[in-house]
């Protein structure tokens, strides 16, 4: 065994982040570490790294105990990692970026730096002979990159950079957080290559990603966190199978009955309510779309987030749309807003250009959009955000009343309308960015993961309130990582994967369609 | 004592009026405006031009002085501040070209000689001018020993009354809100239909007409405008002021203004007239050891 974790607990404030895991990876393995969103593995991998001290709990690398330790001496133990945000230095070159990382295996030699020794000038040549032959491991080439600052790589190669600078520590065991994000599918397959390489050359691994067909296809074993628990745990195949896997990553109809009895009902069972549900619903491609996007694609500097993606909603319906974290969604929404700029395509809603008008003119228009995260303004109050929400109505005179009906409706707010806004809960906050989004008066309305981080039942009273405003007429366009209850309330939906909208059609139709248990189970 | 304090409230007033639109600026962008001390000056020798080498009214002077220093903050957001946001510029950035533009104005006042390319903005070069007597109305009473200046007692509530109106907006009103909304969340404000770049503007042109009037009342009831008086006798001290108060903090930047006019005339009643520059340092200085946030600014919390 060479990494073994006991009982591992992290809480942040009241949040259970790592609530008890334990793991056995064993030499040579390449570990699988997957969970939805939020699940507490990034936490997991930064407790072991020594990044976020321990709370309670134990973790050996071998015969070293890792607790208390900071985060050069796990290093030093011979644990390396990559980062889900890439840290390069930026500003020194590739070979440098590899160099530095060299630096806890050599002795102490600051002296010998400032001056001219011959003994260190050979010990830096054979320095720079050593980074680049870790380059080459990586796939990456030393005479075209070394040179060039680590910031000017394209992105991929960035990645790659990174696992060179991790090998440098000459590490037991390497840990990548999400290494393939933002990759292309011939991208990822060369990541998958570079990992089977490191693996045959003895070096254990332990894999955090989101995209299932690398981590089964690539794992020996694969472990499942979720809310901080480990809920699973074997090879890819019985994890795949789970029942209490699948229900994690598609979510169910109702939570609290997962809570009572995890795992007790299978993907079948919900999907027969879903079914149900669905079966009034229609499930063609309006022709009189109201929001009409074509071929949208988007990049975040040398990243491809969405690429070409089409979608049109009807006047009056609830499209959702659903994918893997990572999958273009969010991105797609906040160019709708006008947040980012679209690098081509168009997106039309209701006679107005989204890709170049300005967001302020988008939200007069009739567009408002519930952003992942909320956004609320915690310095202000609860009842000056509400107040805030109307900025762009041309009709003020009637805000009052409608604030005082919205209050109403979710009586949290009132009891909270002089406290500022900070102060509220998760589920609060949620309740208070979602009237906001409702006194714009909007005729399409973009909610972005509205049940992200609640409690089973202020999930059940956001989808509620999701329903009631729907009936009064507002066209509902909805990001949600809990696919099974999106599904649920769409009228139709969209599985997007990669930045691509890989399939639509009603909620039923796609439940039963075996695509959409690949987009988020790779299975 | 009773004439130091009367003074101590005057020069506080002036203060004040300077570091509030100052704040403000700093509230909304997160960025010092270094070019509010320019302005300040600038619309000082606005409103003695027109005065005396275009023969206006006083008042239609100090107004036109006020409405050029709102169009200066027009300037500064769309000259030195504007096109650096585009590119996500780092807030050095926007500081540098703030001192580049204060730097510009000063030096177009200095210039300004008889027969030279700004002699419609300013004659009198670097040399220092007052109001000719007569100009506006300036009575003088002596009460209990007091004397009392007209010139010198109207800028007490013309600052004031300012102060507690922007107080007001800013607290109780719709665009008081979505300027508060900008300077916590830029993104969030936009996603409620709130015009960014509109809302900068208009902080721009609140505080630099704010500034251009504490500049005009500072020349007036001095008698002392120069293309000095922003540089010598309010920019460092603006900084003190809203150190002192919470950078951000409007009523942390009205209190730090009398704070700091007190113990400026303390300091010359106790030490005399020749540690007055200094004072303000030292005030700044002993505020940033012993609690950086300020009188009214948030408890300052390490970003991760």
């Amino acid at each position: 065994m060479l990494l073994r974790l006991d009982e591992v607990q992290r809480h942040f404030g009241g949040v259970h982040a790592v609530d008890g895991v334990t793991l056995d990876v064993e030499k040579g393995a390449i570990q699988g570490l997957i969970g939805p969103n939020g699940a507490g593995k990034t936490t997991l991998v930064n407790v072991i790294t020594g990044y976020v001290p321990f709370q309670s709990g134990s973790a050996w690398l071998e015969s070293d105990q890792l607790a208390g330790l900071s985060a050069h001496r796990v290093a030093g133990l011979g644990i390396a990692r990559t980062f889900q945000n890439i840290r390069l230095f930026k500003d020194l070159s590739a070979a440098e970026n590899v160099i530095v990382g060299m630096h806890s295996r050599r002795r102490d030699d600051t002296l010998a730096q400032l001056g001219t020794v011959p003994a260190f000038r050979r010990d830096q040549r054979a320095r720079v002979n050593e980074a680049h032959r870790l380059m080459e491991v990586a796939g990456l080439d030393p005479g075209e990159v070394g040179h060039r600052p680590a910031g000017t790589l394209p992105y991929g190669d960035q990645r790659r950079l990174e696992i060179a600078r991790a090998l440098a520590l000459q590490p037991r065991l390497l840990i990548l957080d999400e290494p393939a994000a933002g990759m292309n599918p011939s991208e990822k397959q060369g990541i998958r290559e570079l990992i089977e390489r490191l693996n045959e050359d003895g070096l254990t691994i332990l894999l955090i990603d989101h995209d299932m067909q690398l981590v089964m296809g690539v794992c020996t074993r694969v472990a499942v966190l979720n809310f901080g628990r480990k809920i699973a745990d074997g090879t890819p195949q019985e994890v795949s199978t789970d029942p209490g896997v699948i229900k994690a990553y598609l979510g169910t109809g109702s939570e609290r009955e997962v809570s009572s009895a995890p795992g007790a009902t299978g993907v079948e069972e919900v999907a027969a309510e879903v079914q149900a549900a669905a079966a009034t619903k229609r499930s063609v491609e309006p022709s009189n779309a109201i929001l009409d996007v074509r071929n949208l694609s988007i990049s975040y500097g040398s990243v491809n987030a969405v690429r070409g993606a089409s979608l049109r909603v009807a006047a009056g319906e609830v499209v959702a749309l659903i994918g893997a974290n990572g999958a273009g969604k969010t991105t797609i929404l906040s160019a709708l807003s006008g947040l980012i700029k679209a690098s081509s395509g168009t997106a039309v809603f209701d006679g107005l250009d989204l890709t170049t008008a300005k967001p302020s003119a988008i939200v007069r228009h009739g567009l408002a959009h519930v952003p992942e995260g909320r956004e609320i303004l915690g310095r202000q109050t609860v009842l000056e955000n509400l107040e805030l929400a109307t900025w762009a109505r041309r009709d003020r005179a009637a805000t009052a009343t409608e604030i005082a009906a919205v209050m109403k409706r979710f009586p949290i707010l009132a009891e909270r309308k002089n406290m500022r806004a900070g102060t509220l809960s998760g589920g609060e906050a949620q309740i208070l960015a979602i009237a906001r989004g409702l006194l714009a008066k909007p005729r399409l309305l973009l909610l972005d993961e509205p049940s992200l981080g609640l409690a089973p039942q202020m999930v059940d009273q956001v989808f509620a309130a999701i329903a009631e405003i729907h009936r009064d007429g507002t066209t509902i366009l909805l990001v949600e990582q809990n696919a099974l209850r999106a599904l649920g309330i769409a009228d139709r939906a969209y599985v997007i994967e990669t930045g691509q909208i890989l399939l639509s059609g009603s909620g039923d139709d796609l439940l039963h369609n075996p695509a959409v248990r690949r987009a988020y189970l790779g299975g | 004592m009773g004439q130091q304090i009367l003074n101590a409230i005057f020069i506080g007033s002036i203060y004040a009026l300077f570091a509030v639109g100052y704040t403000l600026v700093f509230g909304v962008l997160d960025i010092l405006n270094l070019a509010h001390s320019a302005v300040f000056t600038l619309a000082a020798a606005v409103a003695y031009t027109l005065v005396v080498n275009h023969g206006q009214s006083f008042w239609v002077a100090c107004a036109l002085g006020i409405v050029i220093a709102a169009l200066m903050g027009l300037v500064i957001e769309y000259l030195c501040l504007r096109p650096l946001r585009r590119r996500r510029a780092p807030p050095i950035a926007a500081l540098i070209s703030t001192i580049g533009l204060a730097l510009i104005i000063v030096a177009a006042i200095e210039q300004g000689r008889p027969g030279t390319l700004f002699s419609w903005l300013w004659v009198d070069g670097a040399n220092p001018v007052t109001m000719p007597p007569g100009t506006f109305p300036n009575p003088t009473w002596n009460v209990a020993g007091l004397t009392l200046e007209g010139a010198k007692l109207a800028v007490i509530p013309i600052s004031i009354v300012l102060m507690l109106i922007l107080g007001y907006v800013m607290r109780f009103t719709q665009v008081g809100r979505g300027l508060r909304a900008v300077a916590e969340n830029p993104r969030a404000a936009r996603l409620m239909g709130i015009d960014v770049d509109r809302m900068i503007s208009l902080t721009l042109v609140i505080s630099s007409a704010l500034g251009g009037l504490a500049g005009i009342l500072f020349g007036v009831a001095l008698g002392d405008i120069s293309p000095y008086i922003g540089r010598d006798s309010v920019e460092v001290r603006g900084l003190a002021v809203i150190v002192l108060g919470g950078m951000g903090s409007i009523p942390g930047a009205v209190l730090g203004g009398y704070v700091l006019g007190a113990i400026e005339v303390l300091a010359v009643v106790l030490l005399g007239s020749n540690v007055r520059a200094g004072v303000a340092f030292a005030a700044l200085f002993l505020m940033l050891v012993l609690r950086p946030q300020g009188l009214f600014g948030a408890q300052l919390r390490e970003r991760l």
